[in-house]
């Protein structure tokens, strides 16, 4: 009986990590961009509607779509005026920069919001629950499930069936080549870095209704997405999926045996996994 | 010309303990372990081309080690600092299977996932005081009033020690080999550089350096917590002190750190701006400067000219 109990709580959470792996999974894994400000994404997205509710008294359901369009424009903007600047052979202008963007965005939240815990009321949502056969399951984190399964699918048919996925993995094929052929290689970039921030602040706002988040929240949000990228294997959408679920049950049972471990045994599979099978769950091997 | 001020600088700096007080004194400490820190990073990131933002591990590491050795073994808390060096070292020893996996990109955030497995276990161990930290058994070591002197004494000698360790390495024929093989590894092993040895050399030497530099600091502190010992701050200090004041260059840490208390000694009054500005520094650099603020001097040096154009 718990171990279907903690079964289910672990997918379920895991269903969050995937989100918070799949903006990550867009720009590092398909898109080879590095970005250490993932995890600000996340928790700067969730401040905005903690902005929009608490300061400025707008509605939740309207304010979730708006901090999500200025997310993906913040994102959008950002590679276009800075990172595409970075961008070459050499992968390290662009995490030192990104780097430095992760700290100036969490101390300029510390400063606006203060250091401490925020959460989104979401009120009665957060408590209630469904009793299937003998188990109770929240609602709130099936909605969050469904979520991640929904937005998987729906980027899944994007890259693989649409005008602009076509693109999109023309330019992580070969970015010399794709410019020959008439596409706007910086602006696959932007719009790919904007898809990514969007759905990075998707999460954060699940998580600021889920249980509550600091501006400090940022960095174990970017480990948790790079944990969930590279155990689900790199470059593939359903892998983070994978890799998210893992991630999601390892850390419940831990939670179960261990109490007081936290994010240990996460980190720990990590390591294994970088040991054992480097290409992660789905992903085909290449040499890092 | 150069020479002579160099080691005119030396000598007030050694000397200054005579004449400066005690918060001028602790400042001093500080800037010269944040030199030593940044210069240790610069060998692996900015020579050896392993950027990693998980050296806050090391800090942790090597201020641990003085305390465990100085209450465990009772050794005498002046050469604990330097073993606490050598234990951070043999530690990076050990953790390279795992990591040296890891290239670019995955190394630099591998270590920072191992620095985080480290903090959870430091924490959970008793034996190292646990989340509320340990007192410094060894403080008794020494007479009160030598306490900060000594402090700033070894902070000089951590720093200086460093940055001469990085020259001369870099004149050295190693030095070239870590070089080329941060410029072009095939090409570098075309020639018969052994990649793994020569990375390996580099990330213990910069891991023993960091946790001496780190043994230091928390030998002038008196006092150890997980959270203080492997505060990301470290890795954030570290990393803008070396990009805006040059990677890959021996004057860059040192100009980086100047920015770096001059910046936050003015903003002391306004909460965390001074690392927003140091943020949007680092940034500014990377875009506009990629050889940080010790590329200014270069003209006036006329080092590249030096170098014979290859027919």
């Amino acid at each position: 009986m718990i171990a279907i109990d903690i079964l289910i709580n672990g997918l379920l959470l895991g269903g969050l990590y995937a989100l918070f792996g799949l903006g990550l999974s867009l720009i590092f894994g398909v898109m080879k961009i590095t970005n250490i400000a993932h995890g600000e994404f996340a928790i700067g997205g969730a401040y905005l509607v903690v902005t929009a509710v608490l300061f400025l008294g707008v509605p939740l359901w309207v304010a979730v779509p708006v901090a999500l369009l200025v997310a993906f424009g913040i994102g959008f903007a950002l590679q276009l005026v800075l990172i595409n600047r970075v961008l070459g052979d050499d992968p390290m202008p662009a995490l030192l920069t990104t780097f430095g963007l992760s700290i100036v965005i969490q101390n300029l939240l510390v400063e606006v919001f203060g250091a401490d815990n925020r959460a989104l009321d979401i009120g009665l949502l957060a408590t209630s629950g469904i009793s299937v056969g003998g188990f109770s399951i929240g609602v709130f984190p099936v909605i969050m499930f469904t979520i991640a399964i929904g937005l998987f699918a729906c980027l899944h048919w994007m890259l693989n069936r649409s005008k602009t996925g076509r693109n999109v993995r023309a330019t992580s094929d070969d970015p010399e080549i794709v410019v020959m052929m008439g596409v706007d290689r910086a602006r696959v970039f932007a719009m790919i870095m904007g898809l990514s921030a969007a759905l990075a602040a998707l999460a954060g706002i699940l998580l600021a209704m889920r249980g509550s988040i600091t501006p400090f929240s940022g960095a174990e949000r970017l480990l948790i997405a790079f944990e969930v990228i590279v155990i689900g294997g790199l470059g593939s959408i359903w892998g983070s999926l994978a890799g998210g679920l893992v991630l999601g049950l390892v850390h419940v049972i831990a939670l179960r045996l261990d109490p007081s471990s936290g994010p240990l045994y996460g980190h720990l599979l990590l390591l294994l996994i970088l040991l054992a099978r480097p290409e992660g769950l789905a992903g085909k091997v290449h040499s890092r | 010309m150069t020479r002579i001020l160099l080691l005119l600088t030396c000598v007030v700096l050694t000397v200054l303990p005579f004449f400066a007080g005690r918060s001028t004194l602790f400042l001093g400490m500080e800037i010269l372990v944040i030199v030593a820190l940044s210069q240790a990073w610069n060998l692996a990131a900015g020579y050896g081309g392993l950027l990693s933002l998980g050296h806050h591990a090391f800090v942790g590491i090597g201020g641990y080690a003085l305390y465990a050795l100085s209450r465990d073994l009772g050794i005498h808390v002046l050469f604990a600092v330097p073993l606490a060096g050598v234990v951070t070292g043999l530690f990076a020893l050990a953790v390279t299977p795992i990591l040296f996996r890891l290239r670019a990109v995955y190394f630099a955030v591998g270590m920072w996932v191992a620095a985080e497995i480290v903090r959870i276990l430091v924490m959970r161990a008793d034996w190292l005081g646990g989340a509320s930290g340990l007192p410094l058994a060894g403080a008794r070591d020494l007479p009160r009033a030598w306490m900060s002197p000594a402090a700033y004494w070894m902070a000089l000698a951590v720093a200086l020690g460093t940055t001469c360790l990085v020259w001369w390495l870099m004149r050295s024929e190693f030095g070239l080999r870590v070089r080329a093989l941060r410029d072009d590894e095939v090409a570098a092993r075309s020639i018969g550089v052994k990649p793994h040895r020569v990375r390996l050399t580099v990330f213990v030497l910069s891991a023993t350096a960091t946790g001496m530099a780190a043994a230091v600091s928390f030998f002038s502190t008196l006092f150890i917590t997980p959270l203080g010992a492997f505060d990301m701050g470290w890795v954030i200090t570290i990393v803008f002190v070396t990009v805006i004041g040059g990677m890959g260059r021996l004057s860059g840490p040192v100009l980086g750190a100047a920015l770096y208390f001059i910046l936050r000694e003015s903003l002391a009054d306004f909460g965390n701006w001074y690392l927003i500005a140091l943020g949007v520094a680092a940034i500014l650099t990377m875009l506009v400067l990629p050889g940080g603020l010790a590329s200014l001097m270069d003209p006036f040096f006329n080092r590249s000219k030096t170098v014979k154009e290859q027919p």
